[in-house]
């Protein structure tokens, strides 16, 4: 391969200055052609950009595409199709040339693995820094995108650990279920569920109800995924509001020159683990499809646990034309797993694996449906619009506590059995129902000012849910039974019934301006009108009746946003934002399941501001980077305080602040010692987050000053992969100092027996991943926690503990995949 | 555009420098949070339960003779040493904490009103296991009540109970199992106490939600509401009610009758003499919460608040010995001046509950029952 990277760039900033030098006089219609070198065939698909990374189009089916307002002058074009090498070229435009053809040399028989890993990686620089994609604008927003493909482990297993290696930051909940949950949070948010980002799947939301009940409990199988992208809190203008931002799960998309190509997986993997994922795409003229089925089985590592799951996915997308392509999707996921409950910390070192929960079982339901309309109204506006639905349920059974005692505790409490064998205890079940559609239309434009273009983007949404939660007594018996027996337990004390009517109204805008050539500045708003209503009633056990409560909560909320790119050249760039967040009030928020305590009458959502203030880019041609300091203010944290007047109160009770420097730098050892062996590959990285937090206000006791909870001061994930030809091997260390799990600071203390609460102890896991590709097959291998270090990422304080969740030790995968 | 990457780099570079010193090990402030807990272990908790054990084993011995050959003498001797049992049990209350709390101590030693139904099917049945929860009201000081004084009308009557009735034999052995267990558990727990407990306790000095000074106050702060002012008066008298509806049949020590207010003293006392670090049954004062407030200069309406704490006390001391020793009559007779009681009471846990927690760092405990 001929492609070197200094001489691109140098290009590349030639082009640039000469392209901007020349910039006065705008040139109507070029028609660019692009055809193979050898064949001299045209080549229909390909991409062209310009250096910029600027998208102009895709070619047709006779390999041209119609390019409008073309500067005068040299510029500098790349083009690019997966079979071909990509082909960077400066061509010197005129008024007179109405043609420019593009000749591309096809990339040869068989591919390695190493070749075709950084032919795609070059495609993903060329297009990643783009502030503009489709109808979404990223200019000046920390973004940060994992390459799913070229994750070497952790796939079958969805361990986020490995997958999410490259994310800073990322806080993760090492469940060890197969991957059936994925809870990640960052930058002291709490991972339970990934409740602080705002969760997509190809740019839908995905989680139960994305204000009232931002819980995901459905995340995509990673085999599954083409791209993870994640945008911090500034992304709260054009998606989510949430603290933490958008994490979108972009599927893979459908092969264009094929009608069908069959992808099988099968995995087996330590603790019973058996996962099935296959695949089909192709597309048939205009048509094009994937779906894709995932089975997963497991027995988990310790007592009472197993998890059986089915998850399927379909993407149908047709192309009218250039111009206009329509794209539906169906999801359906249904999962039962066994959950063997929390541990006490002397029990945590006792055996780890032991459990003192034998009929705790959880259910998943999950259906989602969007449908997808591009349009491009004209070469320079785009329109797009997302309809999405979803019917779910997550259903709970488990024994909670012992209600003879005078303080129920479920720490504490045994799930007793009398001298039969019988369980004496009814269990308690917890039924949520999500039923929610929503709609999301964007507008996106280029238009000039002064010569320089501008991009604009206006936006809408509306979401209804009407979801429902009921909690009440269980069966006494040991299986998966999720009916509710109130009438045999009618004095069960945790008896609740609720309906959530939540309606969401939001528009949104943002604007690139262009202030000189490397210079932009990107404003924005979003305007919600939120209705969060909570109505229902719960059982007042001081009097044995069911007493009302409901709730309902208006408001307006407009927030403002601002971003800055400069970027002088295209391996540098300084990128800073400040943007407001806020995170709605929840149904458990506003409801009150128990007469000893009120919900303030002006409990408010929390809100605060996020910023980032970073450089990424490239440095020579062997390291590339993206560091940045953030701060995170939290205004109005909700809690539960007492106070002399009315005893127990929810409100908005703390602040805090939250900062850190968060950096992810990634060397290219190949160019230092192996510069001439092009079937070579190899890298280092390192991500870490060093993050501080401290609530500065508090209305609670023995708060003020202390730690936000989740917050381990250093967060490090480091690692290697080295390939040859179509080996791959990757190693991966991850380290978490010590962090909090509550507002008072409890420390770690091996002794404790009777409390949730405590600081999770640091912990340190080293993976190690192999994969080999040989023909259609590949297989994948690997160690996860290769020390066997004995850890736990996750104290639970009620449900699915409650205490001490504990992670995996060592285990094996072995992944056979073959295509067709 | 490179001093910026030196930059960051650079506060890379520190920051993991700084982070060599990791998390402190705990927030304390300037007072000997260690003094507090060894003075509580040492001279008021680990002494309570000597005396209690103590207590439960001439109980037991006693119980032991009587169900040998039982007479109203034997009967009479039990009954006294169940009430001294109930008294230091006033004390032991308090420290739901460690292996007590562990074991539900306090729920299986002092649940009632008894479920007397309960107790008399188990007894006739003879199938019953007290270690379950469904047996928690039908054991412990409530049971021994009933037995000794309650299962029937006259001491002979209930003297026949374990010598001539038909079900005599599981009579006594039900009386030997409540006793029992109340011993078993009580030495289970001083033995952790003196065991590995102990060091334990007076360790964990720091201020959070799970250190020792945190817990143990909030315990006490707890059985001062729920034990001491609902309990024992709140619930009996249908504090809330409206109108009230008495449930005289809701008091401590219902079958003997005549020792409520006694019970009630001596657990306002024990709360007193845990806040201000009294040695348990002796008159010196040790490290206490008291003196953790003096030092920090605690005040409240121009007194120190440690002042108003003791005057508080105090007063509900001084109204409660105005009650009748017999809460049964006497709430169905004068409900008012058991109102004015609680009242004072509940006044107490108000400075507690809002000054004092407050000044000290102390989060109030609160189990949140959210679930997922």
């Amino acid at each position: 391969m001929k492609f070197k990277f200094i001489p691109f760039i140098y290009f590349i900033c030639v082009a640039l200055s000469i392209q901007h030098l020349s910039a006065q006089k705008i040139l109507n219609k070029i028609r660019v052609s692009v055809k193979d070198i050898e064949t001299n065939q045209p080549i229909a698909l390909a991409q062209v950009l310009l250096s910029s990374g600027k998208e102009l189009g895709v070619t047709d089916a006779e390999g041209s595409i119609e390019i409008e307002s073309m500067h005068e002058g040299k510029t500098y074009f790349v083009i690019f199709s997966y079979e071909y090498a990509i082909l960077e070229t400066q061509v010197e435009i005129s008024s007179n040339n109405k043609e420019i053809i593009f000749k591309m040399t096809p990339l040869g028989e068989v591919l390695s693995e190493v070749e075709l890993d950084n032919h795609k990686k070059e495609i993903f620089n060329l297009k990643r820094l783009k502030p503009v994609e489709g109808t979404a604008i990223y200019a000046g927003k920390k973004t940060e995108v994992v390459l799913v493909e070229q994750v070497i482990g952790g796939l079958a297993t969805n361990n986020a650990r490995q997958v999410m290696s490259q994310v800073v930051g990322m806080n993760i909940f090492d469940a060890g279920d197969g991957g059936l949950q994925l809870s990640v949070g960052g930058r002291g948010l709490d991972p339970n569920r990934t409740a602080n980002f705002n969760t997509r799947q190809n740019g839908y939301d995905i989680s139960a109800d994305v204000l009232g009940y931002p819980e995901s409990y459905y995340t995509p199988a990673n085999e599954a995924l083409s791209e993870i992208q994640v945008i911090r809190g500034a992304a709260s203008l054009q998606y989510g509001t949430q603290f933490g931002g958008l994490i979108n799960f972009k599927l893979k998309e459908p092969q264009i020159n094929k009608e069908i190509e069959l992808v099988s997986r099968n995995t087996v993997g330590s603790f019973g683990l058996y996962t099935n994922f296959t695949s089909v795409n192709g597309s048939i003229g205009k048509f094009s499809y994937y779906a894709y089925y995932n089975f997963k089985r497991g027995d988990g590592y310790r007592e009472n646990s197993n998890f059986d799951s089915h998850n399927a996915f379909a993407h149908l997308e047709y192309r009218f034309n250039k111009k206009t392509k329509i794209s539906f999707e169906s999801t359906y996921l249904e999962y039962l797993a066994k959950q063997s409950g929390g541990l006490s910390d002397v029990q945590f070192l006792e055996d780890p694996r032991q459990s003192n929960r034998t009929r705790n079982w959880f259910a998943v339901n999950w259906n989602l449906l969007a449908l997808k309309l591009e349009h491009k109204l004209t070469s320079k506006t785009e329109l797009s619009l997302n309809v999405f639905g979803l019917n779910a349920s997550r259903k709970a059974i488990g024994f909670i506590a012992n209600y003879n005692f005078s303080e129920p505790n479920p720490f504490l409490d045994v799930d007793e059995q009398d001298n039969e064998g019988n369980f004496i205890h009814e269990r308690d079940l917890l039924v949520g129902q999500f039923r929610n559609w929503g709609a999301e239309a964007r507008l996106l434009t280029h238009y000039d000012i002064n010569d320089r273009e501008s991009v604009f983007l206006i936006g809408t949404k509306i979401y209804n849910a009407n979801n429902t939660s009921q909690q009440g007594p269980g069966s006494k018996g040991t299986d998966a039974d999720f009916n509710f027996y109130s009438d045999r337990y009618p004095e069960y004390p945790n008896q609740s019934s609720f309906n959530y009517p939540n309606f969401n109204t939001a528009v949104f805008g943002e604007n690139i301006f262009n202030i000189s050539d490397s210079f932009s500045i990107t404003p924005g708003f979003r305007f919600e009108y939120i209705k969060t209503t909570s109505e229902g009633e719960y059982l007042d056990n001081t009097i044995s009746e069911f007493v009302p409560d409901n709730r309902s909560f208006n408001r307006n909320i407009f927030l403002l946003g601002i971003g800055a790119s400069y970027k002088p050249d295209n391996y540098f760039e300084l990128y800073g934002n400040v943007s407001q967040n806020y995170r709605s009030v929840t149904f458990s928020d506003i409801r009150t399941t128990s007469p000893s305590f009120v919900v303030s009458e002006d409990i408010t959502d929390e809100k605060g501001y996020t910023s980032d203030v970073g450089v990424r880019g490239k440095v020579g041609k062997n390291l590339s980077y993206d560091a940045s300091v953030f701060g995170l203010l939290y205004l109005g944290k909700i809690g539960t305080n007492f106070t002399d007047r009315v005893g127990w109160e929810r409100s908005n009770i703390g602040d805090a602040f939250i900062y850190g420097v968060e950096s992810l730098f990634d060397f290219n050892l190949k160019n230092i010692f192996w510069e001439n062996y092009k079937q070579i590959k190899n890298n280092v990285f390192i991500n870490t987050a060093f993050t501080n937090s401290q609530y500065y206000k508090s209305e609670l006791n023995g708060v003020e000053g202390k730690k936000v909870e989740f917050v381990p001061l250093v967060n490090l994930k480091t690692g290697t992969n080295f390939g040859y030809k179509n080996f791959m091997v990757g190693v991966q260390y991850t380290y978490l100092s010590e962090q909090y799990t509550d507002v008072t600071n409890a420390p770690y203390n091996p002794n404790n027996a009777t409390s949730v609460e405590g600081a999770i102890p640091a912990y340190d896991i080293l993976d190690l991943s192999f994969s080999y590709v040989y023909k259609k097959i590949r297989v994948e291998t690997g160690v996860t926690n290769l020390l066997n270090n004995s850890y736990f990422t996750r104290r639970a304080t009620g449900y699915p503990g409650p205490g001490i969740i504990t992670s995996d030790p060592r285990g094996y995968y072995f992944t056979f995949e073959f295509k067709l | 555009m490179k001093h910026v990457i030196y930059t960051l780099v650079l506060v890379v570079f520190l920051v993991s420098c700084k982070t060599e010193g990791a998390m402190e090990d705990c927030t304390k402030d300037s007072f000997d949070r260690g003094a507090l807990l060894t003075n509580w272990a040492d001279n008021i908790i680990i002494p309570s339960y000597d005396l209690y054990v103590s207590e439960l084993m001439d109980l037991e011995a006693t119980s032991n003779a009587f169900i040998a050959s039982p007479d109203i003498q034997k009967l009479e001797t039990l009954r006294a040493d169940w009430l001294a049992v109930y008294t230091t049990w006033q004390n032991v209350s308090i420290y739901e904490i460690g292996q007590a709390e562990i074991s539900r101590l306090r729920d299986y030693t002092n649940t009632y009103p008894l479920e007397a139904t309960l107790v008399e099917s188990n007894i006739s049945s003879g199938n019953y296991n007290l270690e379950l929860s469904t047996n928690i009201a039908a054991q412990g000081l409530p049971a021994l009540d009933y037995l000794l004084n309650g299962i029937a009308a006259t001491d002979a009557d209930i003297v026949v109970k374990y010598s001539s009735d038909p079900n005599a034999t599981n009579y006594k052995a039900y009386l030997s199992d409540v006793v029992s267990r109340l011993k078993s558990m009580a030495i289970s727990v001083q033995t952790d106490w003196k065991g590995t407990y102990r060091g334990i306790f007076i360790a964990n000095d720091c201020s959070s939600s799970t250190a020792s000074v945190d817990k143990l106050t909030n315990d006490m702060i707890f059985n001062l509401e729920k034990v001491t002012r609902a309990a024992k008066i709140g619930i009996p008298i249908d504090f809330f009610g409206q109108p009230p509806m008495i449930a005289p049949e809701k008091v401590e020590a219902l079958y003997k009758q005549n020792v409520s207010k006694e019970l009630l003293i001596a657990s306002i006392k024990a709360s007193q003499d845990l806040f201000n670090g009294k040695f348990f049954n002796t008159e010196e004062e040790g490290e206490s919460l008291k003196s953790y407030l003096d030092e920090l200069q605690i005040e409240a309406g121009g007194k120190l608040l440690s002042v108003v704490i003791n005057d508080r006390y105090d007063a509900a001391i001084a109204q409660a010995e105005t009650l009748d020793d017999d809460f049964y009559m006497g709430i169905q007779s004068d409900r008012t001046k058991y109102k004015i009681t609680r009242d004072r009471i509940h006044s107490i846990i108000e400075v507690l509950k809002t000054n004092m927690i407050s000044a000290l760092g102390i989060k109030a405990d609160y189990n949140d029952s959210d679930g997922d």
